[in-house]
């Protein structure tokens, strides 16, 4: 295996001159490049952030709530599972705006993994990109990635005050915020599809049927 | 299933794709969809062009200093308690990745749709030791139930009808207790879906491609539309990325310059519904994950590309773009080129991988009209490339001595400008003269391939060289 790698890089370094690795300066000066996380071309757009996203959200068959407050999550929840007459039982994930939630009685919720025959997650985003229209969900002991893609329908909670204007305010905010990478950044635009068959897109391929996205504040 | 074994030729394959009516049929959705699809996506965004030669020039920083960020990658892979495998040939990669299945007693194997994984036969690799392998991209199932080569690089089964699907589905479904046959869309879809979810939940190794692979964060990148390659990756005890060397871009900047590129190119999306970046195993306090995470890096001729005059090819995203736009292509399907790397990217790369002579006639079907070219989301200049190969196949003798001799009488006369418009005028003349009255041939000598479908127009006197020299002298 290792033979393999020394002869791997000999062959590249060859097909680029070179007998060895390159000097240290040239290898400190690609380091500089990576840290110096320098943007490149983005697409201009002047609209408002939260109208971007919905309009985006919406465009690839996304669904959304907006509440104006954290007290009127829950009843969102319950009229969204009763549009589609899904059964009171979901697996959710963790964080300070579902920890908050009150559920009622007759709601089975389960904190763990989703399993073959979960019907619906609810997740908390860690922000939404307004340029695509794409939420952010970041995998975590208590937001298992397995929620994003196993159940029929995925509910997402999104704080209004968390919509970026493009996706490398994302990179920004993971630095800023958090010490390490999660294991699993999930950038999700709309719900599954697939355009295998007639190369016309049917939805609900693999992962979710429909995502619907819980906006929060106002 | 490599171009070496092919017994039927590329004209014969031909011959058989353009009288396939179902092959037809599915194709010709293929200018409506993609193409139509990708027109509107990028007509929408005035800096399309800008980010092409941004992501051109990422690519060509990076494959300049290939060594190094793919020694920073692999850095970052162990950081986050992750195994880099390094392979120098598709056999060698083969075995790595049977040996960590083996390892990890592994009997079932899920796999996300993965490019490199079909150029070095990873199925038939492992079938041969006993595992159970399943596709789970729904075009590549479909294929894999078909057993047929991928005829796309996005839509693996595009050249696949309804009918056809509903057929394979019925046939192979109906020991799982699928005993009515599914018709439409939305029902084969659900089907799939089904069935897969089985598989998915009780695989023990899910083996992925990557769209790219960052050094900044040693994260590799996956790209769908289904959510197949995230279930892929999930749910398995063990994830086994296989990925080329050419795969690797430097920072989470530059990655979305290409996510902004790729799936507007490949499908006329802004972004495909799941983009995903996995960096390393579960960690200590996770609820679920894979315990082990390794990345196999696959050379198998690339380095030696990096070495040559096709350098740039390793640009290649894998977007499908020049496929969709290629009226070869959309004429006779991804089978006929023989392997799985199809249409203009198909016809530069199966030569270089394969050898020029075992593919001669790829890089001749091109009518070097350029579109490839122009819908490249990194630039990468294909009609040059396929008009080298012809220069190499000529040098080296290959091809047949007739075409050869044609090509040589024609180079030569096309040096005497003179006596080439001279030679040039003459059928011209004749033919305007023949068909002087009617407007048009129904049949004309060695021209059975053009009037046996329709009427040859009959010339109206001048060569386009005289109709050009005589506007050029009434212009003021």
């Amino acid at each position: 295996m290792s033979d393999s790698r020394v002869e791997v890089l000999q062959r590249i370094r060859g097909a680029l001159k070179r007998t060895g690795p390159a000097d240290w300066s040239v290898q400190q000066s690609l380091q500089d490049r990576i840290a110096s996380h320098r943007i490149s071309v983005r697409p201009i757009y002047g609209e408002e952030v939260i109208a971007r996203f919905l309009d985006k959200h919406v465009a690839v068959h996304g669904t959304y709530d907006w509440v104006d407050a954290s007290n009127d999550v829950m009843d969102a929840v319950v009229a969204y599972l009763d549009r589609h007459s899904i059964a009171p039982k979901v697996v959710a994930g963790s964080g300070s705006m579902i920890d908050s939630l009150s559920w009622p009685n007759e709601c089975t919720v389960e904190r763990r993994p989703a399993v073959k025959l979960d019907k619906v997650a609810i997740s908390e985003a860690f922000v939404g990109i307004a340029e695509t229209g794409t939420l952010v969900l970041l995998s975590a002991p208590s937001a298992p990635a397995s929620h994003n893609y196993l159940p029929d329908d995925q509910i997402v909670l999104l704080d209004i005050k968390r919509v970026v204007r493009y996706q490398e305010d994302v990179w920004t905010l993971l630095r800023d915020e958090l010490a390490r990478l999660p294991r699993t950044v999930s950038l999700i635009t709309g719900p599954s599809k697939t355009g295998d068959v007639e190369q016309t897109i049917e939805y609900g391929a693999h992962g979710p049927r429909r995502l619907h996205i819980i906006l929060i504040g106002s | 299933m490599s171009t070496t074994t092919q017994t039927v030729t590329f004209g014969e394959q031909v011959d058989l794709a353009l009288n396939n009516v179902s092959l037809q049929q599915a194709m010709g959705r293929a200018e409506s969809g993609f193409v139509e699809t990708r027109r509107h996506c990028v007509e929408a965004m005035p800096e399309f062009e800008a980010l092409k030669d941004t992501a051109r020039d990422i690519k060509e920083h990076t494959l300049e200093h290939l060594d190094s960020y793919l020694e920073f990658f692999e850095e970052k892979v162990i950081e986050n308690g992750g195994t880099v495998h390094w392979a120098s040939s598709g056999e060698e990669a083969c075995r790595i990745i049977l040996g960590i299945c083996q390892q990890a007693d592994a009997r079932l194997v899920t796999k996300g749709k993965s490019m490199v994984a079909e150029e070095i036969h990873l199925n038939e690799a492992l079938e041969k030791a006993g595992l159970e392998v399943v596709e789970t991209d729904l075009g590549e199932y479909i294929i894999q139930l078909a057993n047929e080569m991928p005829s796309h690089i996005i839509a693996p089964a595009m050249h696949k009808t309804r009918s056809q699907i509903s057929e394979l589905f019925h046939t192979h479904h109906q020991s799982l207790g699928y005993v009515d046959k599914t018709t439409t869309r939305e029902e084969i879809v659900s089907e799939a879906r089904q069935v897969l979810r089985d598989v998915f939940v009780s695989a023990d190794v899910g083996i992925t491609g990557a769209n790219f692979l960052v050094a900044e964060t040693g994260s590799n990148v996956i790209v769908t539309n289904e959510g197949n390659g995230d279930l892929t990756s999930c749910l398995p005890r063990v994830h086994i990325i296989t990925a080329g060397i050419e795969k690797v871009i430097p920072s989470l900047e530059d990655l979305s310059v290409f996510l902004r590129l790729l799936a507007r190119s490949a499908t006329g999306q802004e972004m495909a519904a799941y983009t995903t970046l996995y960096t390393g195993p579960r960690r200590d306090d996770d609820p679920e994950g894979p315990e082990e995470y390794h990345v196999v890096l696959v050379d198998n001729g690339r380095s030696a590309m990096l070495a040559g005059n096709y350098r740039s090819m390793l640009r290649c995203i894998r977007c499908g773009a020049c496929l969709n736009h290629c009226p070869v292509y959309t004429a006779i399907g991804g089978h006929s080129y023989g392997w799985i790397y199809t249409g203009p990217m198909g016809a530069v790369l199966t030569p270089l991988m394969t050898g020029l002579d075992n593919a001669y006639d790829l890089p001749n079907a091109c009518t070097l009209n350029g579109r490839c070219q122009e819908v490249c989301p990194v630039r990468i200049p294909l009609p040059d490339f396929l008009r080298q190969h012809r220069v190499r196949q000529n040098q080296r003798r290959l091809g047949s001595g007739l075409s050869r001799r044609v090509v040589s009488m024609w180079a030569w006369l096309a040096r005497r400008p003179r006596f080439y418009q001279a030679v040039m005028a003459l059928p011209v003349r004749l033919l305007s003269y023949l068909g002087r009255h009617r407007g048009a041939f129904e049949k004309l000598p060695f021209g059975r391939g053009w009037t046996v479908v329709r009427d040859f127009p009959a010339p109206t006197g001048a060569t386009f060289q005289q109709q050009w020299q005589k506007r050029k002298r009434s212009e003021p």
